[in-house]
């Protein structure tokens, strides 16, 4: 077993892009219950994001490393890819039920949504404001926002303020918008349910407005409780560029829900997330319905300060300063911090291997990875700019006006 | 359509493609030569910007049924798209052939035509489209597009009205109305209208290009070319006219007028021939 | 009754769609865009009746439609060359038009004259090409980039003008 190790990271050295040594090197360490050192292979390998194996392997690896947030976030990610299979055995450790429409393809049928898929967070898996690091400014507005107004309604309403109704979380991919959902329904103690596509989306006609329904009863039944609609721009996408009918009805159901026609939604705070706000049906962001619209923001510089310092915690390294760090890396997601970090890595094993002599990450190795990565933000940013610059929308997206002002975006 | 299909079928149309092509692996594995999932696959395709995949697909359909509607039809959508526009037309005409009562082929048909500079024949095109189908909503917007073109403005605006009242929420009727309101010069109406299209495609960096313009023609700033802005290439004959007309006649009063209206008159001309691009280039550095 | 009515009209309605189902387009032409209006303009105001009545035929025979507006075109070209020629006789007679002015500013006064004419001609042309103009502009596809043919339109107006002149010149008894 070690002559192999020995012989693959020989392999890796002479050419990184030796997909199959890596693969191998992975899987390799996985056997050998090296999880954080399987998973940042992984992390590598599945950069180019077709195969559903990566991230199932992730999703194993983060299982095993108590990670449970991070293994939902890959197992998520690998049900999004064509390659999934919904029969895989590693799905049985993972907890994850077969989804809802790929059941039904496989010749089941379900008539009512199962529990399993929705998924409900249990106590243990609990996310506080204080678990999401930086972003002083935006936590702070959800508290008085949000928060604060649902867990004590009694003051609000004194100050003829409501609890409960709609918040759409929207900002580029990546920066923790499923994460700050969930760590709003702790603060609110609340029941949190979380709801993707799959759960809703169904091949039967009418099945996706009945589905939506009973996710909504149950809500209801369990107030005080927290919805929490991911991807709100596929459930809720905006009817003039719809085609279909069925998008139309699904909306159409979506509005009646939130305007409670068949039961009340006191104490039912309805969370969405969007990458494409601008993709969701107008209609959703009016009075009563998604009327608070939150930016979420990439991380700030003190977030990105923290995440250096997280993801280099158990590795070697020199004295670093992770501030001067992320003043260097504006608009970098979570995940390219991961690359540079991997970057990093990467060139300080090569150095080693080459010249023998060990020695941990420095900060120049940290810099010339921040300066070989490009922020995948800015893209969304800079499409969110024409939104506010040109298309007259500053008033609803009045965050993210300040943001690019701030960030020089604008 | 099968339910498989359907459920397919939205989640391209929500731009969920990498979930669609989950869905449609599955299917093809079952059904390699089905031509309803390999047009659906091409369509994935499209939506994933992978023009390549989605040719084989719709190569793939075809040879599994060359008569299959739906893959012809969005073969031709590619070829108008790809502005090849012979491929699109022999498609589009076999269609037809196949299919003569279709008011919507016909109106495709037309604004191929159209695209095409073929302003008369696209003209009887529609009008077989409307003829078939008064309510077919591709051919209306042609004709609105058409009437505009043929300058007649009063029928075109009637159209239009119609157009809005039937379908007020829909992006093909707004972009209408937003190319109807530029050509005939309401550019402040134009530009609300392009703002609302905006909003919804935020990266659509053509319709920026057209808002920025619109703007520079209303901006305060631009209101001293106003007459060359309001009657176009005519104003700015006009404005050469009334320089050489008034530098003549201040000659002949006195050269001190002369000088002054020559001097005023150059500054109004570097105005009109300055102001414009620096002020679109202020505009979309500031944004509005 | 009607059913047979409804099938006549079918049947009439195929056969004249029939007619329009024959190709329009070529497979080596993308489909042919104008020159813009403001290319016209430039030409016309800088280059003069020659200049823009070849860049005219260069329009129009990108839209295909020369055969049609050649007609105009040539009329136009003869009438501007017997009026020029006219003109350059008189003045080297001494027999300038009153409107032209003293002889000495008859030069002056020629070439604006010469410019506003074919500011004319250009509205003209613009009126007789104003269809495809505006559905080049609806039709959101690009203009041609007209910098060489308009500059080649200039340079061909210029020549072309101090030919006849010159030619002009040795018609004089």
């Amino acid at each position: 077993m070690d002559s192999e190790r020995i012989e693959l990271e020989r392999r890796l050295l002479s050419d990184p892009f030796d997909r199959d040594a890596r693969v191998r090197y992975a899987q390799l360490l996985f056997d050998e219950a090296e999880w954080r050192a399987s998973l940042d292979q992984w992390r590598i390998l599945d950069r180019d994001r077709t195969s559903a194996n990566a991230p199932l392997v992730m999703a194993l690896c983060c299982r095993r490393l108590d990670l449970e947030d991070e293994a939902r976030i890959h197992l998520a990610e690998a049900r999004q890819r064509p390659d999934f299979d919904p029969d895989d055995p590693r799905l049985a450790e993972l907890g994850a039920g077969v989804s809802h429409g790929l059941k039904v393809l496989a010749g089941g049928r379900l008539d009512e949504p199962r529990e399993a898929a929705i998924v409900s967070i249990s106590r243990s898996d609990r996310v506080r404001f204080s678990d999401v690091v930086g972003m002083r400014d935006l936590k702070k507005i959800l508290k008085l926002r949000i928060v604060e107004p649902f867990a004590r309604p009694g003051l609000f309403d004194r100050f003829k303020k409501r609890s409960g109704g709609g918040v759409l979380l929207y900002g580029p991919p990546g920066c923790g918008k499923t994460m700050i959902a969930r760590a709003i329904a702790t603060e609110c103690d609340a029941r949190f349910t979380a709801v993707g596509i799959s759960e809703i989306l169904d091949l039967w006609v009418g099945q996706s407005e009945r589905n939506l329904a009973s996710i909504f009863e149950r809500a209801r039944a369990e107030a005080p409780s927290v919805l929490f609609f991911d991807e709100l721009d596929a459930l809720a996408y905006s009817r003039s560029k719809a085609s279909s009918d069925h998008t139309r009805t699904l909306v159409n159901e979506f509005l009646g829900q939130l305007d409670g026609f068949s039961g009340r939604n006191e104490r039912v705070l309805v969370l969405a997330a969007t990458n494409m706000p601008w993709d969701v049906d107008e209609a959703m962001k009016r009075p009563g319905r998604f009327d608070r619209q939150v930016f979420v923001p990439p991380p700030d510089e003190e977030a990105r300060a923290e995440m250096f310092e997280s993801r280099l915690r158990d590795v070697p390294h020199e004295a670093l300063d992770p501030t001067r760090l992320a003043a260097r890396c504006p608009n970098f997601s979570g995940a390219d911090i991961d690359g540079v970090v991997e970057y990093a890595k990467e060139s300080v094993l090569a150095e080693i291997l080459e010249d023998g002599r060990e020695r941990g990450v420095r900060q120049e190795d940290l810099i010339a990875g921040i300066e070989a990565a490009a922020p995948s933000t800015l893209e969304w940013l800079r499409t969110a700019r024409n939104l506010v610059k040109y298309g007259g929308a500053a008033a609803g997206y009045k965050e993210l006006a300040r943001y690019l002002r701030a960030a020089n975006l604008f | 359509m099968k339910d498989a299909e359907r459920q397919i079928s939205r989640l391209i149309e929500v731009g969920r493609h990498a979930e669609a092509d989950r869905l449609l692996a599955s299917e093809l594995a079952e059904h390699p030569t089905d031509p309803d999932l390999h047009w659906l696959a091409a369509r994935a395709a499209l939506g994933a910007e992978d023009d390549v995949r989605a040719r084989e697909h719709l190569e793939q359909a075809l040879a599994s049924d060359p008569h299959h509607f739906r893959a012809r039809f969005l073969a031709f959508a590619i070829a108008f798209d790809a502005e090849r526009f012979a491929e699109a037309e022999e498609i589009v005409t076999g269609l037809i052939r196949e299919h003569p009562a279709d008011a919507e082929l016909i109106a495709w048909y037309a604004h191929l035509m159209l695209r095409t500079l073929h302003v008369a024949k696209a003209r009887a095109l529609v009008d077989e489209a409307l003829a078939r189908d008064p309510d077919e909503p591709v051919a209306r917007r042609v004709d609105v597009l058409l009437l505009t073109i043929e300058g007649r403005s009063e029928h075109a605006g009637r159209r239009l009205e119609e157009l809005i009242r039937d379908d007020p929420e829909g992006l093909a009727t707004a972009r209408t109305l937003f190319l109807v309101l530029a050509e005939r010069g309401r550019h402040r109406e134009a530009f609300e209208v392009g703002r609302q299209l905006l909003r919804a495609d935020p990266a659509n960096p053509a319709l920026i290009d057209a808002l920025v313009e619109l703007r520079a023609a209303t901006h305060w700033s631009a209101l001293p070319a106003y007459p060359m802005r309001r009657f176009g290439w005519l104003g700015v004959a006009a404005v050469w006219g009334v320089g050489v007309v008034g530098v003549r006649a201040a000659a002949s009063w006195s050269p001190a007028w002369s000088v002054t209206f020559l001097v005023l008159y150059l500054a109004y001309v570097v105005y009109a021939w300055v102001h414009p691009p620096w002020l679109k280039r202020w505009l979309r550095r500031r944004g509005f | 009754m009607d059913t047979e009515r409804a099938g006549s009209q079918q049947r009439a309605g195929q056969n004249g769609l029939d007619g329009l189902l024959e190709p329009s387009l070529r497979a080596e032409t993308v489909g042919p865009v104008p020159y813009s209006v403001r290319a016209s303009f430039m030409v016309a105001f800088f280059g003069g009746i020659y200049a823009i009545l070849y860049f005219t035929w260069l329009n129009s025979r990108r839209l295909g439609r020369l055969r049609r507006d050649v007609w105009l075109l040539g009329s136009l070209a003869v009438a501007w060359t017997l009026v020029l020629v006219w003109i350059v006789v008189a003045s080297l007679d001494g027999e300038v038009p009153a409107w032209l002015g003293e002889p000495r500013d008859a030069m002056r006064a020629l070439r604006i004259a010469s410019r506003a004419l074919s500011l004319g001609v250009f509205g003209l042309i613009y009126l007789r090409l104003r269809v495809c103009f505006k559905a080049a502009e609806l039709s959101g596809r690009e203009a041609p980039d007209p910098w060489r043919p308009g500059l080649t339109a200039v340079a061909v107006g210029t020549l072309v003008s101090l030919a006849v002149a010159a030619v002009a010149r040795t018609l004089r008894p």
